[in-house]
């Protein structure tokens, strides 16, 4: 069982009172993989994603990572998946008050109780390879956008997670910032073999790194294919409107 | 209408009134040490789902914020004392009576502050492990705090004019004596008078050095 599933997503339903966000979604992730989702904006991507990690409740199917049931676990046991989940928010998210370093450092201190020591040298590093060790002791409010999104994916790295999930990454970016920020999930992808999930409208960027690109639509996946595939021979009608719609803007 | 101010009576008198300072002080500083740590209190627990904890803080602000100070000070000192034979001596009933009325306006104000924080950074600390509690004390507390100041600023200072009203228990602060000098020299403009300007040098001080504990903030929001 080398493949295991890092992530099982069983026809999962998600409900927002009366309006249904998903429905009936399946699919796994393996160690190692790359998953792209995409589809019009509003289709629940990015609820899917804070489905995975148990930052919104699902309300019918089964959601597992590395075997642990995130639709039945307790605040305890969701704190054991969100330590082994990563997550990069399309808004970033940093904490405004309290410097760069401790960004990173602040979790792995209280959380994985580090020692202030190892905590530092561990987000220098995490600094130095998403490339802004000089602004440690900054405040966030003085970092561009796409310094922001590197910070905030250190941070998410600080935790040592077994897989990373990326929320639209770049689409709050300039389009110069887009390419600093890709340039660090490429890396996570090449170096270091990082499982990812991520929702994102670059199509460049997910022929390269994905291994698979799931188009939801309408509440469901509407097709599933490599990504190649998926960009130049799509098969269902709903995808080639979707990707004539985002390849023109 | 003539009338002669004698402003020297409070070269005479000043100093005694001016002693009554202290306890103005002592009063104010403990209930608005106790009406930050119950508002903190209160706050905090009406962010939690449970209902009964909720239940709890808003029945709190609805008594402590309606009833009259004055009256809750009565009800302390001499109802409660009637009635259970517990008694306190003035200084206490004062801060037991400010403290009570100043957390429920404590809590409101940092209610305003919390609720301020976006809910994506809970989202951002619930992702990094952190829990409930966790949450506030190292992510939305920190950031609430200056945005709660300019409003705290205002409960401390109905904290400390609210100080006055203690006079009605014999707490021998500014305003109880001007009274009681009064009342033996017959000088009633030029003892309140000079009672006021004490508590507006006092009360300019304070504001003032809340003003600089705001300036300490060396962030921005993003």
């Amino acid at each position: 069982m080398t493949m295991e599933a890092v992530v099982k997503v069983e026809k999962v339903t998600k409900r927002y009172e009366d309006l249904v966000v998903l429905q009936d979604i399946s699919f796994e992730v393996k160690e190692g993989e790359v998953l792209v989702l995409v589809g019009p904006s509003g289709c629940g991507k990015s609820t899917l994603l804070r489905c995975i990690n148990g930052l919104e409740k699902i309300d019918e199917g089964q959601i597992w990572v590395h075997g642990k049931p995130v639709h039945k676990a307790t605040h305890k046991e969701l704190t054991k998946v969100r330590l082994m989940c990563g997550i990069v928010f399309q808004s970033f998210n940093l904490f405004p008050h309290i410097t760069a370093i401790q960004n990173i450092t602040l979790a792995p201190l209280q959380i994985l109780k580090q020692s202030k020591k190892e905590a530092e040298e561990a987000a220098m590093r995490l600094l130095e390879s998403v490339g802004i060790p000089d602004k440690a002791h900054v405040y966030p409010y003085t970092l561009s956008g796409g310094q922001r999104q590197r910070l905030a994916i250190a941070r998410a790295l600080a935790m040592k997670p077994q897989l990373m999930l990326f929320d639209e990454p770049t689409s709050a970016l300039d389009p110069e910032m887009k390419e600093e920020v890709l340039n660090v999930i490429r890396r996570l992808h090449d170096k270091d073999r990082m499982t990812m999930i991520l929702v994102t409208h670059e199509v460049n960027f997910a022929k390269n790194v994905a291994n698979r690109v799931i188009m939801i639509e309408d509440r469901g996946v509407v097709e599933t294919a490599d990504p190649k595939t998926f960009f130049e021979n799509p098969k269902e009608e709903r995808t080639k409107k979707f990707l004539r719609h985002i390849l023109n803007v | 209408m003539t009338y002669t101010f004698q402003w020297g009576i409070l070269y005479e008198w000043g100093p005694y009134l001016a002693k009554g300072m202290w306890f103005t002080i002592v009063v104010s500083f403990s209930s608005i040490f106790f009406s930050t740590i119950i508002g903190l209190f209160l706050a905090t627990i009406q962010t939690f789902e449970n209902k009964i904890l909720k239940a709890v803080s808003l029945v709190y602000i609805d008594i402590f914020r309606t009833i009259p100070l004055l009256c809750l000070l009565i009800l302390i000192h001499y109802v409660l004392s009637v009635l259970t034979g517990i008694s306190f001596t003035p200084v206490q009933s004062a801060v037991i009576a400010l403290s009570l009325n100043g957390g429920a306006l404590a809590c409101e104000a940092y209610r305003g502050g919390l609720e301020a924080i976006p809910y994506t950074q809970h989202q951002a600390a619930f992702s990094l492990g952190f829990s409930r509690i966790g949450t506030l004390r190292h992510i939305t507390i920190p950031q609430a705090f200056f945005s709660t100041l300019p409003a705290l600023t205002n409960v401390y200072i109905t904290n400390i004019k609210n100080t006055t009203i203690t006079m009605i228990v014999a707490v021998p602060e500014v305003m109880f004596r001007a009274q009681e000098i009064t009342v033996q020299v017959f000088r009633p403009l030029e003892m309140y008078t000079g009672a006021a300007l004490l508590y507006i040098a006092f009360i300019v001080a304070f504001s003032y050095a809340m003003r600089v504990v705001e300036k300490l903030q060396k962030w921005q929001p993003i």
